[in-house]
């Protein structure tokens, strides 16, 4: 087979093995995220865990490890429930209950968003750029004065931050109806530039409340897939989703996909709206999907980021009854689990024995496996050479190859004591395939027989002995398995007695000295 | 085409058996979680490919030429190999887990290209950059392969275990999974991509096959601990009986300090220099080999 052909086979096997397991792991942790609604129908959802701030020393506290987790908490007709307090919240992490360091409940926390709005030359069709205006504009009515902030940045082949992030109030309203109302549609379609823009926007106004990215455009950029690992680290790192538009139609297939794996990454989601209705629904639910959010903050038991899934567990106490909400989250390095994780203080007496039981499993582990792995080197061995043994003190018969576990192979018979020509002193060092009268068959000498050196050996210069020249041949060594009763050589070499003992083989004449 | 199925089974065993100690030294001696990850990955990486690189490196000693210094002597070059290897790789397969945010595909690839600077050591030690390609690409697959399995686990054992046990189950059977992947990938590539060996048919080999490797020059068959081809035992074998030099793809026998005999199937006669083709015989000392070939279409 081709090599090539066999080595993508090869890599298309171990591909195929990690996706199968991606699959399995993400359909496990969608089933695990699971939340149970009470029988009216009420639900709380885990949307979104922010780990931006989990290696930042808390001032106030000196403690590390904070996470926050944005959830919708719904009554029966899917409207967010208001009148919940924190002391109706508690939250588990890998079954260590966590104290609620800050809750916030549904419109009652600051909503920071940018507009990341497409102004290319395309958008002047079919009055998209109008529909993109007003969908923006709209969208802005929902944000409440004095408490969030948005911006705005429009892009073509380049971009321009028309509205910096700022708390909206009366006159910065007035301002974005301004400036976005004297948008026109020109150049290209660049995404990723902008996108990377506003993160930057929300890492150095760092503001508190919700955060969100809020991207449309209406055509394809074949260079954002280059940047959506760069998007998606930073919006990770700042705990910024990213959610995206395709607006209009046709949906081109490559748009689609893009965006998809933009807002997927980005812990957003992707929408496609065709008319300038639905984005304007769009935007607007959007706005307001993040209004109702709430917000929990909890420091983890685990404050060091050990690479291993946390599992987090969040319940409610509302009027309907008790909500609960489950999910989980993986923070830290690629080698899961080898750096020794320390639980925080308050948590180190809850699992403390635990530990010591920890220590056992793991000198069990050790040698469990240990003796397992050598086990299975050494027996299959020591069983091979044992056989080995045994083979050679019984009489010649057929049996298995020296190894276990070896190929099947052709059995030969032992070797015959080789005749010792003189090689030639030649200085060519090409190949010398088969000359005549150098390479020729040396008939195999009868037992019994002296052999003398045949003629067309004797013509070479014998070579100068060496230090390390063979002597003349000692008995022939003892055969390493017994083949089964071979044809006679052909050339009558020596025949194996029926006693199974071969007589040593006469010693020929020493090679002539070199003066 | 032959794989050599002992030796795959005693490479992965290796493998395995690797894992588990660089599992064993990052538990007991490995970094705390306090200090930063990519400082934490260099040392990891280290403890780990020290581990796996001795334990490969010593197979050849162990197992084929069966000589406890040329065991010591793999595992020490395997040993600093994988040392310099498990760093440089894990410390890489942290950059893209990180860039990529995490998750099971981007963790499998950062073991991938962890494996792939532990399974060259054993073509660099012995000076040969064909098998050296081949161990870095059997390597990748094997950290591919075990690398995802490994992150699974412990998910697997959360579900019925503690933390604290899943987390050593799930890394102690993950690393030594890991290891006999690396191991068995290893040896299955350079057995399935090889284009030339040898099979010994007797002798204290019998049932071994040798890569040969066209991008070395010489490869040097004896009783010299530190030739190619080792063979130990045979008094009939000179320390630097033979080699088998490699031109434009064909692979040339050269006599040295002793005898050397070549034929097809019984009829052996004696040669100085000799091209050798595919099912022909040799034999050195009272061990003889079958040559063969694999022809290469591109």
């Amino acid at each position: 087979m081709n090599r090539v052909v066999l080595g993508a086979s090869l890599l298309a096997c171990a591909v195929l093995w990690v996706v199968l397991l991606s699959i399995a792991s993400t359909a496990k942790a969608h089933a695990q995220s699971a939340s149970v609604p009470a029988q009216d129908g009420s639900v709380a959802i885990v949307k979104y865990i922010d780990k931006s701030r989990f290696s930042d020393k808390n001032p106030t506290t000196g403690t590390f490890g904070e996470i926050t987790l944005r959830l919708d908490i719904l009554g029966p007709t899917k409207a967010p429930i208001i009148d919940i307090k924190q002391a109706d919240i508690r939250v588990s992490e890998e079954g260590i209950d966590c104290p609620v360091k800050t809750f916030t409940g549904p419109s009652s926390q600051a909503i920071n968003v940018i507009f990341v709005i497409d102004v290319s030359g395309s958008m002047s069709e079919a009055g998209k750029i109008d529909g993109a205006k007003s969908a923006t504009l709209i969208a802005i009515n929902e944000l409440k004065l004095d408490r969030d902030r948005v911006g705005i940045i429009a892009f073509d082949h380049g971009f321009d931050v028309i509205q910096p992030l700022a708390r909206l109030d009366a006159s910065v309203k007035q301002s974005c109806q301004e400036r976005v109302g004297r948008l026109r549609p020109r150049g290209g379609t660049v995404i990723g530039v902008p996108v990377v823009e506003a993160l930057k926007i929300f890492d150095q106004t760092k503001p508190d409340g919700s955060k969100m990215i809020l991207v449309m455009t209406d055509g394809e950029d074949d260079k954002l897939p280059g940047y959506t690992t760069q998007i998606s680290q930073m919006s990770e790192s700042r705990g910024v989703p990213v959610h995206s538009i395709a607006f209009g139609t046709p949906l081109v297939p490559f748009a689609k996909q893009s965006l998809e794996s933009l807002a997927s990454r980005c812990h957003g989601r992707f929408y496609h709206a065709p008319t300038n209705q639905e984005l304007v629904t769009i935007f607007r639910s959007r706005v307001l999907e993040m209004a109702n959010e709430c917000t929990i903050v909890y420091d983890s038991p685990y404050p060091q980021p050990d690479g291993l899934p946390r599992k987090v567990q969040v319940s409610i106490n509302t009027p309907s009854g008790v909500l609960a909400a489950n999910s989980d989250y993986q923070i830290g390095p690629i080698i899961a689990g080898a750096r020794r994780s320390s639980p925080s203080a308050q948590v180190a007496g809850a699992i403390e024995t635990k530990s010591s039981s920890a220590g056992v499993i793991k000198a069990c582990l050790f040698l469990g496996l240990g003796a397992f792995l050598v086990g299975a080197l050494i027996v299959p061995y020591f069983l091979g050479s044992r056989l080995n043994a045994n083979e050679n003190s019984l009489p010649a018969s057929s049996g298995p190859a020296a190894s276990p576990m070896v190929s099947p192979q052709k059995v030969v018979p032992p070797p015959p004591p080789p005749v010792r020509p003189t090689p030639p002193v030649g200085p060519s060092p090409h190949i010398a395939s088969k000359p005549p009268g150098n390479t020729a068959v040396t008939p195999l000498p009868a037992a019994g027989t002296t052999v003398a050196p045949s003629p067309s050996t004797q013509q070479m210069p014998p070579k100068a002995p060496s230090p390390k020249t063979i002597k003349p041949l000692p008995p022939p060594p003892k055969p390493t398995a017994r083949p089964p009763s071979p044809s006679p050589p052909p050339s009558g070499g020596p025949q194996e007695p029926p006693g199974g003992k071969k007589p040593p083989p006469p010693l020929p004449p020493p090679p002539p000295k070199r003066t | 085409m032959r794989v050599d199925l002992w030796a795959l089974y005693q490479k992965s065993m290796l493998g395995g058996l690797g894992g588990l100690f660089g599992w064993a030294l990052i538990t007991w001696l490995g970094p705390d979680a306090s200090i930063g990850v990519f400082l934490s990955d260099l040392m990891s990486g280290a403890l780990i490919g020290v581990s796996l690189g001795a334990c490969c490196g010593a197979w050849d000693g162990l197992f084929r030429s069966k000589s406890l210094r040329r065991a010591f002597s793999g595992a020490a070059i395997g040993a600093g190999i994988g040392l310099v290897g498990g760093m440089i790789g894990l410390l890489l397969g942290e950059l893209i887990f990180a860039v990529a945010g995490g998750g099971l595909a981007p963790r499998a690839v950062g073991w991938a290209i962890f494996g792939a600077f532990v399974g060259a050591n054993e073509g660099i030690a012995r000076g040969m950059r064909l098998t050296t390609f081949y161990g870095s690409y059997g390597g990748f697959l094997g950290g591919l392969i075990g690398g995802s399995t490994y992150e699974s686990l412990f998910g697997f054992f959360r579900g019925t275990l503690e933390r604290e046990a899943a987390q050593a189950v799930g890394g102690a059977v993950g690393l030594v999974l890991l290891g006999l992947f690396i191991g068995a990938l290893i040896g299955l590539v350079e057995d399935l991509f090889r284009t030339a060996w040898l099979l010994f048919t007797s002798g204290r080999l019998e049932g071994q096959t040798r890569t040969l490797d066209s991008t070395k020059q010489f490869t040097k068959i004896g009783r010299s601990e530190v030739a190619d081809i080792c063979i130990l035992g045979d008094p009939q074998l000179a320390h630097n009986h033979a080699r088998i030099a490699s031109r434009d793809g064909e692979f040339v026998i050269e006599a040295q300090d002793g005898e050397v005999l070549v034929g097809q199937s019984g009829k052996l006669s004696p040669v100085t220099v000799h091209q050798l083709q595919s099912g022909e015989t040799i034999q050195v000392g009272s061990s003889r080999a079958q040559f063969h070939t694999r022809s290469v279409r591109s």
